[in-house]
């Protein structure tokens, strides 16, 4: 038998029984809306989800740490990093640092304004890659002399007039009344400024300055929380540079280097990937070196397990309703079965392969399925729209979906009613193959 | 065309044993025209079934065109009934939702056959039949006499080689039976069609070239064109003309 002359078939045999086809769809139509719209809420959910994740920092970053005091697993030297930085997926790898003193920076005459500010290490050649955005100037190039940074987006106004009596003494980025931001103390390109160190001399009772290192601002960067407080008001330093400089500190402080001889050994590096795919393969890697790794990406995999347990028990839920419309699938089919009986054995008598009559009716089946899933999904589309409308007009967020249906949701959901269809159409139109021939002949 | 042998049928009713056919041999030629009569509970629907494939016998064989229909599988029987064989029914069983048309294409549709060429050969064998004018109309819509010529005209289109028919003027008026009937002499003839027809009226099996009677499962009689193909009969019939032979041949012996 041909498919179009089965597929015709089906449909004159449903049209035959509308009544009992339309409630029998009906419930495929309930269950199929269950389903997909349990789903689609979940799928809103995980996008939701990922939204946030985005929002909250880089993905394709990863922190490296050493915390296992295990002695099989390196510190964390240059050497590592270097080796990550040759990895094929990597784009740049750097040790992350913090300058461990306090750090003081000074300009004007009789170091007039202070500000202070966190140092942070990175290699130089890392500060680009690794995200940070130029707001103004430029990045250090390895031309420079020593001590040329780059700071954070509102560094300058760290600057405080030590002159001054507060509130005086400090200018914020805050526009005023006629919406100007007033201008910081220092320019901060031009003016000449220091970090500096004093110490409190008991004999003169005074502070005494011990340290004075010009340092060459020449760029600013985009405040990037993603990135650390420093792009906000901290100063950031080339590796080297910041490992000098604390040598220096040391010596003008009278502090011994316990770590003089040995290899330097970092807290605390980056890795960055080219690409959010290739987070969890080089993640893995450095694991199984031993150390300890973070990212964005890990955690968004953590939410991601979550929201897709949450979707499948949604799912679950909506099922269901769906076991519901199939068993009463098969009771119409073993019903239509029961009615045409002395039907089918005409139809065997008169020449229907076993085959075809199985398929007449798994076809009927799956047409009950398919009609349900398709009339579902329109009112899924229309339902999806109306909770979205209604749900962003309560929480007064426009952006928030409540629900979304994806193109595989909506092939899923009108595939699997067909799916549902066929299988409960399964056990009667075996029925079917087995009802004889003699039954044509039998009068009722 | 059809061959039976020592056919037999018993069938279980509540634990005891009814034998509906009993030992049953016969040989159908290839485009003869046989009515199988009897009273009911003769046996005759049962020889019908069995010779058609609808129910296995319980011993015995039944061969159709060479091959042994009483061991085919379910499957097979399908593709051979699709191939060979025709049938038409007493209550006519056409599909309500069909056209005449429709219907009478049906069994062409078991064979793939493209909708345009089945409807096309459909069309052709109606107004042959002469309801060119009901072809579009459903079977409640038509006659009894209507209905089974449309049941007729779906054994034949596909041509086969043998049709089974289960007493199919039993529902029909005397007038019309005749009318059937001659149009299903006519047409099997025509083209060369073994028919065998299961009927209860002697009358109208009369009609018939070939008339096979059966009672309580047994035949008792088995007639072509008035010669009974029995044979204790035929060894009767032997030896009758070999009597009338001898006694043709005495009267010379005794003038010699």
């Amino acid at each position: 038998m041909k498919i179009s002359d089965l597929i015709r078939l089906s449909f004159d045999n449903l049209k035959r029984r509308k009544g009992r086809t339309f409630l029998t769809v009906l419930g495929v139509i309930i269950g199929t809306c269950s389903i997909i719209m349990m789903v689609s809420i979940g799928v809103a959910l995980d996008k939701s989800f990922d939204d946030m994740m985005t929002g909250m920092g880089d993905l394709t970053m990863i922190e490296v740490y050493n915390w296992s005091g295990n002695s099989e697993v390196d510190p964390i030297t240059d050497d590592v990093i270097d080796s990550f930085q040759a990895l094929d997926k990597v784009k740049v790898a750097t040790p992350l640092y913090y300058f461990n003193y306090s750090s003081n920076f000074t300009s004007g005459s009789n170091n007039k304004y202070q500000a202070w500010g966190n140092i942070r290490g990175i290699r130089r050649e890392a500060m680009e890659l690794y995200g940070y955005e130029l707001k103004e100037g430029r990045f250090p190039s390895s031309k420079d002399k020593e001590y040329t940074v780059i700071v954070g987006e509102q560094f300058a106004y760290n600057f405080q007039n030590t002159r001054k009596q507060w509130p005086n003494n400090m200018v914020d980025p805050i526009p005023d009344e006629n919406g100007v931001i007033p201008d910081p103390f220092v320019d901060i390109f031009k003016d000449k400024i220091y970090f500096r160190a004093t110490t409190w001399d008991s004999n003169t009772q005074e502070e005494k300055e011990v340290m004075s290192e010009e340092i060459k601002i020449v760029g600013v960067i985009k405040e990037d929380a993603s990135k650390g407080y420093e792009t906000y008001n901290g100063v950031i330093m080339d590796m080297e540079d910041v490992i000098a400089l604390e040598k220096e500190y040391k010596k003008a402080n009278d502090i011994r280097d316990e770590n003089k001889n040995k290899k330097r050994e970092y807290e605390q590096a980056i890795v960055k990937v080219y690409d959010i795919e290739d987070v969890e393969e080089v993640e893995q890697h450095i694991k199984d070196l031993g150390y300890n790794t973070y990212s964005m990406t890990s955690q968004r995999n953590e939410m991601k397990k979550m929201t897709q347990m949450i979707q499948l028990i949604l799912g679950g839920l909506g099922s269901i309703a769906m076991l519901v419309s199939a068993i009463s699938i098969a009771n119409t089919m073993t019903m239509a079965i029961y009615e045409r009986t002395k039907e089918i054995g005409v139809m065997k008598v008169l020449g229907c392969e076993l085959r075809d009559i199985k398929n007449m009716f798994l076809a009927e089946a799956a047409a009950i399925g398919f009609l349900g899933g398709m009339v579902g999904l329109v009112i899924c589309y229309a339902l999806s729209a109306a909770a979205n409308m209604i749900g962003s007009s309560l929480m007064g967020t426009g952006d928030v979906a409540l629900s979304i249906i994806p193109v595989w949701l909506a092939v899923f959901g009108v595939g699997f009613s067909t799916m549902v269809g066929i299988v409960s159409g399964y056990v009667p139109a075996v029925r079917a193959v087995k009802i004889t021939a003699l039954s044509a002949i039998r009068h009722d | 065309m059809i061959k039976v042998e020592n056919l037999r049928k018993v069938y279980k009713v509540g634990g005891e044993k009814v034998v509906a056919l009993n030992n049953i041999s016969l040989h159908i030629e290839k485009g003869e025209f046989c009515c199988i009569v009897g009273t009911s509970g003769s046996g005759k629907s049962t020889l019908l079934n069995q010779l058609a494939g609808l129910e296995k016998p319980t011993k015995g064989k039944v061969k159709i065109n060479g091959q042994l229909v009483s061991k085919m599988t379910e499957k097979e029987l399908a593709t051979f009934r699709q191939n060979n064989i025709g049938f038409i029914f007493q209550s006519y069983n056409l599909l309500p939702t069909l056209t005449a048309v429709e219907n009478v294409a049906f069994p062409l549709l078991f064979r793939g056959e493209d909708k345009a060429v089945r409807e096309k050969k459909a069309k052709k064998i109606l107004k042959d039949m002469g309801l060119g004018e009901r072809m579009n109309h459903k079977p409640g819509e038509m006659s009894g006499g209507q209905q089974q010529r449309v049941g007729i005209a779906r054994a034949f289109v596909g041509r086969p080689k043998v049709i089974f028919a289960d007493e199919p003027t039993g529902n029909l008026d005397s007038a019309t039976t005749e009318q059937v009937m001659k149009m299903l002499l006519e047409i099997s003839q025509q083209n060369n069609i073994t028919f065998v027809m299961v009927t209860h009226d002697p009358e109208l099996a009369k009609m018939a070239p070939r008339i096979i009677t059966l009672k309580d499962g047994r035949i008792v009689s088995d007639m072509r064109n008035g010669v009974s193909l029995l044979e204790e009969d035929m060894l009767i019939s032997q030896q009758r003309s070999q009597e009338e032979n001898q006694t043709a041949s005495r009267p010379q012996a005794d003038r010699q």
